[in-house]
């Protein structure tokens, strides 16, 4: 490459950036500081909000490389202007391994069944070669899965960055297709992974109750917080300058379409999950829920149902909305939040239960004179923030340090004209 | 644009490895599209359609037969009887409105993410829709028994003030059937209007005239008309797309509301949609490949189209198999020995694995080979590419898609908790000739179709080739292009 | 261009009108091409010429001729709509009324008494969440109808006969010719310099488009 073209070559240049950089280094490293505080004072506390603020950046990568792997599999043509921040944002899972050994190393706070001896539980005892942690054994399967969930993630997301740079440097062809070959065989694996991972991590906080659509449910609002992150990076690094005459309102407007498509597939499976539920009304699956419509979690449950889908389906749903980037971002911003609170719904109550459980010996003990647990309530926690500054704060470091190192879009992507040129 | 005046690379000398193959082949004029699906209407019909619309009309004729039989004597004609009261009837429902689901998915689904090669094969594919809902249709009516009193499913005021229970899953069907068939009918006549127009001003016959030019309600192509009409299309499209998967995702509600095990679990909805969607492009392809050879439209539907087919039947076969997957996996980890007795009693257990087989072990073992295994075959592309192997694997899907339902419906009903009421279902002669009936109805009017209607969506063709672009003559979309014209002409 | 002395008001034209024995008053001036390109290059030159009665007529619809021709968006969306928020008013009112539990006052009339509530599945009288498949579907089915309805009335359509079926050329409208169609009722009409302006544009055949004889 010549002299020349490295000036050309558009790139992410942190100087620019103003404070974000430090803002993002400072509030993780406070946020990761007052964690670490947190599980000194409160480990349980912070076992549980680590977790969640975890499994938010996990979610977000995660959808990423969906996103990446669709554009392959489809052999998309409007992506290409954007696909290196999925591709920036897919690639920190080798950093995002490493924040997930926090959680291993504080599961047995979380998940009730590792400290529930053998013997003790039918059900359990049942599925103890599944659910094989604490002490129904060493946990080889259940830590065995985690690393081989982490190895394909990173492995995909590091194969999907670097031949997409080196793609860069020459503009092969056939890499576009190497890459795109490489998604059919990858979808799978994708499905199995966070499918399973949705089962370890979060279905197994209630190691009684199980539901076949889990996985779907997680990868939805992973898809869809995803789309709304891209838009958000996209149009501020659309703002900012960096993508002058390559992205356009029509790249907004497609952004926008799938958004509000998987707002909608959100909704879907989230719906059909509860109804079923609630229609067949069988005790062991309806308890999930009547946990979470129990005093003030009920009304997180309302926000989730509005703010979730009607409050960004009401915004999305005319075409100007979509060509709107402020429109546009606010949705983003609608959706990114529900995102959050819906993995706090899923995630929180479950400490509640446990300390009830503890505190009443029983289930049946615990909800004998109401006929739910009184102690459920919705108690927002420092820790919880703390945890999510931390953790959101790091990965935003580490995201704009990774996106100044490549250009900020794919600049020999031989699909990139016909990206520019879009026209809905 | 930044690459606008000065591009920033020299094109790759192997950027042709990328190019994708054109939508229409030889380089086919506006003029020959018109001319060569328009003559399949307009000519006398050949010899082989006069002796397949006989034969298939006379199996047709099977579904009033046994349906007067039903009629005249009452439901118990049918093999179904408890504990298997569900049986072939609702089968044979679910598997016909499954199929129906790829001509609504072909049409809205991929007209949203603006897959151009749709265009060649939607109009067919939504004929299928609706023969095969009308096929679907007459299996619930009928099961209802007195069919006289068929009007309970409508909410019609009368004397008694009988109402519907508007909290049972049948009734959802109800509104959600109709619904999909009306719509179904209506965005495939939206799209018809334009061909007709065009047959209509070819017509050579006073009685085309007249006919095709009432049935394209004086449509002339005024860009003033195709303004609301595209507007419309998006519309009928953006509601079709929620409505497909309303209809299966009801029609999961029937099983998955209950506390049936095997039929209570949550991933139902998805997991019906994508067996339809599966279940209904291998039946596309089985018709669309013969009619493509029969009638020489290989560079209309192109090999290309044929291996995107066979993408999203892969593609949906193996989401299928991933819900087969959950199913089992969590009917072990629920720890519910009433749903492991479902799975792996009444339906694995194959005998020579198990001392005591499942008595419809062949039904699921049919099932998984059919949805899960036979679709692999087309990882490879030799599979994909040639047009007999894919009609051959594609049958496999269509018989799976059949089993499946089967197997949802008579291995959780046979044996439930109480084995002095396990029993077996056979079907009797009546539900086999009824079956085979609907299968005559749906070649037959699908020959019909074939021979009344454009079968290939012609404007919409005609607006994917390059010449339909009104730049086409100035270069191509702008300068930006240029790294890829310099290569591509 | 255009002399403004041979505009005319409709009226006045409509009076002043050649008839012939053989054709009606006449409807407006054809121009035939052979190319999308052509036809948008001359609808671009006809909007920017100030004509307002006039169309293009396609086999299919041209990309980006909406804004060749000066049109804005469609409003039938609107309608679609207004569809929507039918359906899923009558779904409500049809559910509610039927099987709600409720009484109403006497004085309304007997034949309203409509409601039946009945306890099926444990779930409430008026459920709403197993009420949302028929609102659902009823909206859809609604916003299809309200869709082809508003299709029909905006493009006043059906109708038997058009005054360009009268040009026999204008047959290949729906086969591989595109058509601009200018009517004798626009302002800047004229019969001598609107058939040269659009032969300027490089349309192939150019005619004269006569109503039916009366």
């Amino acid at each position: 490459m010549s002299e020349t073209s490295h000036k050309t070559i558009p790139k992410f240049d942190p100087a620019k950036a103003g404070n974000l950089p430090k803002l993002f280094l400072g509030a993780g490293a406070l946020g990761l500081l007052g964690t670490l505080a947190g599980f000194a004072v409160a480990p349980k506390q912070a076992a549980f909000s680590y977790l969640w603020a975890f499994v938010y950046a996990f979610t977000l990568c995660a959808g990423s490389l969906f996103w990446v792997l669709l554009h392959h599999a489809v052999d998309a043509d409007w992506t290409v202007v954007v696909r290196r921040f999925l591709e920036k944002v897919a690639g920190l899972f080798p950093y995002l391994a490493l924040l997930f050994l926090p959680v291993v190393f504080s599961a047995p706070m979380i998940y009730e069944w590792m400290t529930v001896d053998p013997g003790t539980d039918v059900l359990l005892d049942h599925k103890a070669v599944f659910l094989d942690g604490g002490r129904n054994g060493a946990g080889f399967f259940y830590y065995g899965r985690a690393f081989f969930y982490f190895a394909f993630f990173m492995g995909a997301a590091t194969l999907y960055k670097k031949f997409s740079v080196a793609q860069d440097a020459d503009g092969n062809p056939h890499l576009t297709n190497k890459m795109r070959h490489m998604a059919y065989g990858m979808i799978p694996f994708f499905a199995a992974s966070i499918t399973f991972f949705a089962f370890d991590y979060l279905m197994a906080l209630d190691y009684h109750w199980f539901s076949t659509m889990w996985g779907v449910y997680i990868f939805a609002g992973s898809a869809q917080s995803s789309m709304a992150l891209l838009i958000v990076i996209s149009n501020a690094c659309r703002r900012a300058g960096y993508l002058d005459g390559v992205m356009s309102v029509e790249h907004n407007h497609i952004m926008g379409k799938l958004l509000f498509a998987f707002t909608v597939f959100w909704a879907y499976i989230t719906f059909s999950q509860y109804f079923l539920i609630y229609y067949a009304n069988i005790p062991e699956e309806t308890w999930f829920f009547h946990h979470r419509n129990t005093n003030s979690w009920q009304w997180l449950s309302a926000v989730l149902v509005f703010g979730h889908f009607l409050l960004p389906f009401c915004l999305l749903i005319t075409q100007p909305a979509k060509r709107d980037g402020r429109r546009l971002f606010w949705a983003c911003g609608v959706v990114l939040t529900m995102h959050l609170l819906d993995l706090y719904w899923i995630i929180m109550p479950q400490k509640q239960i446990n300390e009830a459980l503890h505190a009443a010996g029983s289930l049946q003990a615990a909800v004998a004179k109401t006929g739910s647990i009184e102690s459920l309530h919705l108690a927002p926690h420092i820790l919880d923030l703390c945890s999510l500054l931390g953790v959101v704060g790091i990965m935003g470091w580490l995201f704009l340090k990774s996106l100044a190192q490549d250009a900020i879009y794919p600049v020999r992507d031989p699909r990139l004209p016909n990206s520019i040129n879009l026209k809905n | 644009m930044a690459h606008g005046t000065a591009p920033l690379f020299e094109p790759h000398p192997d950027l042709h490895v990328v190019e994708r193959a054109p939508l229409v082949l030889n380089g086919r004029s506006m003029g020959w599209i018109t001319e060569h699906v328009s003559q399949i209407v307009e000519q006398r019909a050949k010899s082989w359609w006069w002796w397949a619309v006989m034969i298939t009309g006379f199996v047709a004729c099977l579904v009033p037969l046994a349906l007067a039989y039903l009629v005249s004597t009452g439901v118990g004609v049918w093999g179904n009887n408890q504990p298997v009261s569900w049986a072939w009837d609702i089968t044979n429902f679910v598997f016909w409105i499954g199929i129906g689901h790829a001509g609504t998915l072909i049409s809205a689904i991929l007209f949203l993410t603006r897959q151009k090669w749709r265009t060649s094969i939607n109009r067919s594919a939504e004929a299928m829709t609706i023969f095969a809902v009308i096929c679907a249709a007459i299996f619930p009516v009928f099961h209802v028994g007195r069919i006289w009193f068929a009007w309970f499913l409508f909410p019609i005021p009368n004397s008694n003030v009988i109402w519907q229970n508007f909290r049972s899953p049948l009734l959802w069907d109800v509104f959600a059937v109709s619904t999909y068939f009306t719509v179904s009918l209506l965005f495939w006549y939206v799209g018809l209007v334009p061909d007709l127009a065009t047959i209509r001003d070819r017509a050579t016959t006073k009685l085309r005239k007249v006919v095709y030019g009432a049935l394209a309600l004086g449509w002339r192509g005024s860009n003033r008309n195709w303004r609301h009409y595209e507007k419309a299309y998006l519309v009928l499209a953006g509601i079709s797309t929620p409505l497909v998967l309303s209809v299966h995702s009801v029609v999961s509600f029937d099983f998955a509301t209950s506390v049936i095990p095997g039929w209570h679990t949550t991933i139902f909805p998805p997991y019906f949609v994508a067996g339809a969607i599966f279940g209904g492009f291998a039946m596309v392809l089985t018709l669309l490949i013969p009619a493509r050879a029969l009638y020489g439209l290989h560079d209309l539907i192109t090999d290309k189209h044929i291996d995107n087919m066979c993408k999203i039947v892969l593609l949906t076969g193996t989401i299928v198999g991933y819900a087969y997957m959950m199913e089992l996996f969590i009917a072990w980890y629920s720890g519910n020995p009433f749903e492991q007795w479902v799975f792996f009693r009444n339906r694995i257990a194959a005998p020579g694995f198990s001392d005591q087989p499942a008595p419809y072990w062949w039904a699921y073992w049919s099932m998984i080979g059919c949805n899960v295994i036979a679709p692999q075959f087309f990882w490879f592309k030799f599979c994909r590419q040639h047009a007999v192997v894919v009609w051959i694997i594609v049958q496999f899907p269509n018989i799976g898609m059949w089993f499946e339902r089967f197997v949802i419906i008579a291995t959780s009903l046979h044996r439930d908790y109480v084995p002095s009421s396990w029993g077996y279902f056979t079907p009797t002669i009546t539900d086999i000739l009824l079956f085979v009936g609907t299968i005559g109805l749906f070649v037959f009017l699908f020959l019909l179709f074939v021979r009344f209607l454009p079968m290939i969506t012609i404007f919409e063709v005609k607006a994917v080739l390059p010449e339909a672009d009104p730049h086409h003559d100035h270069g191509g979309h702008g300068h930006a292009k240029e790294p890829q014209a310099a290569q591509g002409h | 261009m255009g002399d403004t002395d041979t505009r005319k008001s409709p009226k006045q034209r409509r009076d002043t009108d050649t008839m012939t024995e053989t054709q009606g008053r006449l409807f407006g001036v054809g121009a035939e091409f052979s190319s999308a390109s052509q036809v948008y290059a001359a609808a671009e030159k006809c909007r920017d010429h100030g004509f307002k009665r006039w169309d293009v007529h396609t086999p299919f619809p041209v990309h980006g001729m909406d804004d060749a021709m000066g049109l804005g968006p469609s409003r039938l969306s609107f309608f679609s709509l207004m569809g929507a928020c039918t359906g899923v008013t009558v779904a409500f009112l049809l559910i509610f009324l039927t099987t709600a539990d409720y009484k109403l006052p006497d004085w309304v009339p007997m034949w309203l008494h409509q409601n039946y509530p009945l306890i099926v599945n444990g779930k409430p009288f008026f459920a709403f969440e197993p009420s949302i498949p028929i609102f659902f579907e009823l909206a859809i089915l609604c916003t299809a109808l309200f869709t082809i309805g508003a299709l029909l009335a905006m493009n006043m359509l059906p109708r038997w006969n058009h005054p360009c079926f009268n040009w026999d050329r204008f047959a290949k409208v729906t086969d591989d010719k595109f058509f601009i169609v200018i009517e004798a009722c626009d302002p800047k009409f004229s019969e001598l310099e609107t058939p040269d302006f659009l032969k300027s544009l490089g349309a192939g055949a150019v005619e004269m488009i006569h109503e039916d004889k009366e």
